[in-house]
């Protein structure tokens, strides 16, 4: 885990945010594949879950600026949440028995996500008409939500080592660089 | 719980406020969505339904010299693939709309407009199980018409959710998935089935309506 100031934190969110945003209303002709949920779960792992939960509810509610506003807005950040506290508690399962998470079995655990997701947000239906509707709506939306775990197994093999990488990397080469500052001051 | 609490209390701040939020909006979905389920909308509907009943009850006052009674009674015999009967019943009944529109405009101030719509269900089997017209308010949905025709035939439906969201599953005692996993009701107007829920198609007068069970 790298630890970060404010400043830097902000700056990674907003960077963060305008490629999950950007990614989301690019490739809205592809059903559901979209990277989103596997940078939430990566940046779990990299920084920490108060940041991945920034993330989400940036991403959502600009995302949604341009795609529509409506009750799913708040189902989408609560699965979002859902999907990096369960991250979470895998990363303090591994950090129990001194473990690093391999990149395939937490693919695959990126593939389960998308089915979470997919409960989560269809579940406004259950509130608005009833356990009948909610499980049509599920059971037709299964589809799709197969397509967003596929593109999630694939998105997190692809996007986890070089995000990874390219953090720790430049996180070195910061604190390098202030303790250069600090021992000039 | 007393461990529970430990360790919710090992916790750091963030993990602690976001299992807290997650499991308040679970809470509350649930809490809303059996609220729903034991009240579905009561208030709405029993104010339409008083103001309907007032209603028919007038008209029925109105109507009983003519050829209500005559019409009714020759429905039920009539099957519904027969296009010529159907088409006369509808002739019949243009006249009695047309006078309790006029006799509303004379006695009281706030005129209502009707629409005078055909329903007939179909069961297993092509089985005919009720048919008959029935007058509504304009604007309403094909959902309020199947209502108000199933209380005038002492038919009992059953449905989950409201407004536009709402879904027909039982008439009758045929309840969907009963006979077959892709079994249920389904509805046609004017021999057309509309890409639409029941509560959102908006019925235009003379239309004629048929519900119809699908089955395996």
């Amino acid at each position: 885990m790298i630890k970060l100031t404010k400043t830097q934190e902000i700056a990674l969110i907003s960077l963060l945010a305008a490629f999950n945003i950007a990614s989301r209303i690019f490739l809205q002709g592809f059903p559901n594949i979209k990277p989103v949920t596997s940078i939430i779960m990566i940046s779990v792992f990299i920084f920490n879950l108060a940041f991945a939960i920034k993330l989400s509810i940036v991403t959502t509610i600009v995302s949604n600026l341009f795609l529509g506003m409506g009750i799913w807005t708040f189902f989408q950040i609560l699965a979002w949440i859902c999907i990096a506290l369960l991250t979470q508690i895998v990363v303090d399962v591994c950090a129990k028995y001194h473990r690093k998470p391999n990149l395939i079995g937490m693919s695959i655990f990126a593939f389960f996500m998308g089915y979470v997701f997919g409960f989560i947000v269809s579940l406004d239906k259950l509130m608005i008409g009833g356990p009948t509707l909610f499980w049509t709506y599920y059971v037709s939306g299964l589809v799709f939500d197969t397509f967003h775990a596929v593109g999630n197994f694939f998105f997190y093999l692809l996007c986890a080592p070089i995000l990874y990488q390219v953090f720790v990397k430049q996180s070195k080469h910061m604190s390098d660089k202030n303790k250069c500052k600090n021992a000039n001051d | 719980m007393q461990k529970l609490k430990k360790w919710f209390h090992s916790l750091d701040k963030t993990k602690r406020v976001a299992f807290l939020f997650v499991g308040v909006s679970f809470l509350l979905i649930l809490l809303i969505s059996f609220y729903n389920m034991m009240h579905p909308s009561t208030i709405k509907k029993d104010k339409e339904d008083i103001v309907i009943e007032k209603e028919t009850s007038k008209k029925e006052e109105k109507q009983k010299t003519d050829t209500q009674e005559e019409t009714s009674s020759a429905q039920i015999e009539v099957p519904i693939e027969n296009k010529q009967e159907e088409s006369e019943q509808t002739q019949q009944n243009v006249s009695p709309t047309t006078q309790v529109a006029a006799s509303d405009e004379m006695g009281n101030e706030n005129v209502v407009e009707y629409v005078n719509i055909s329903i007939s269900i179909v069961g297993m089997n092509d089985e005919l199980i009720a048919s008959g017209n029935v007058q509504m308010e304009k604007g309403k949905s094909a959902y309020d018409a199947l209502v108000q025709f199933a209380k005038e035939k002492n038919i009992v439906i059953t449905t989950t959710g409201f407004g536009p969201y709402v879904y027909v599953s039982g008439i009758n005692g045929f309840n969907e998935r009963e006979h077959g996993a892709s079994s249920g009701w389904m509805y046609k107007v004017n021999e057309v089935a509309p890409n639409q829920s029941a509560g959102e198609c908006i019925l235009k007068d003379h239309d004629q309506m048929l519900w119809y069970y699908i089955y395996d």
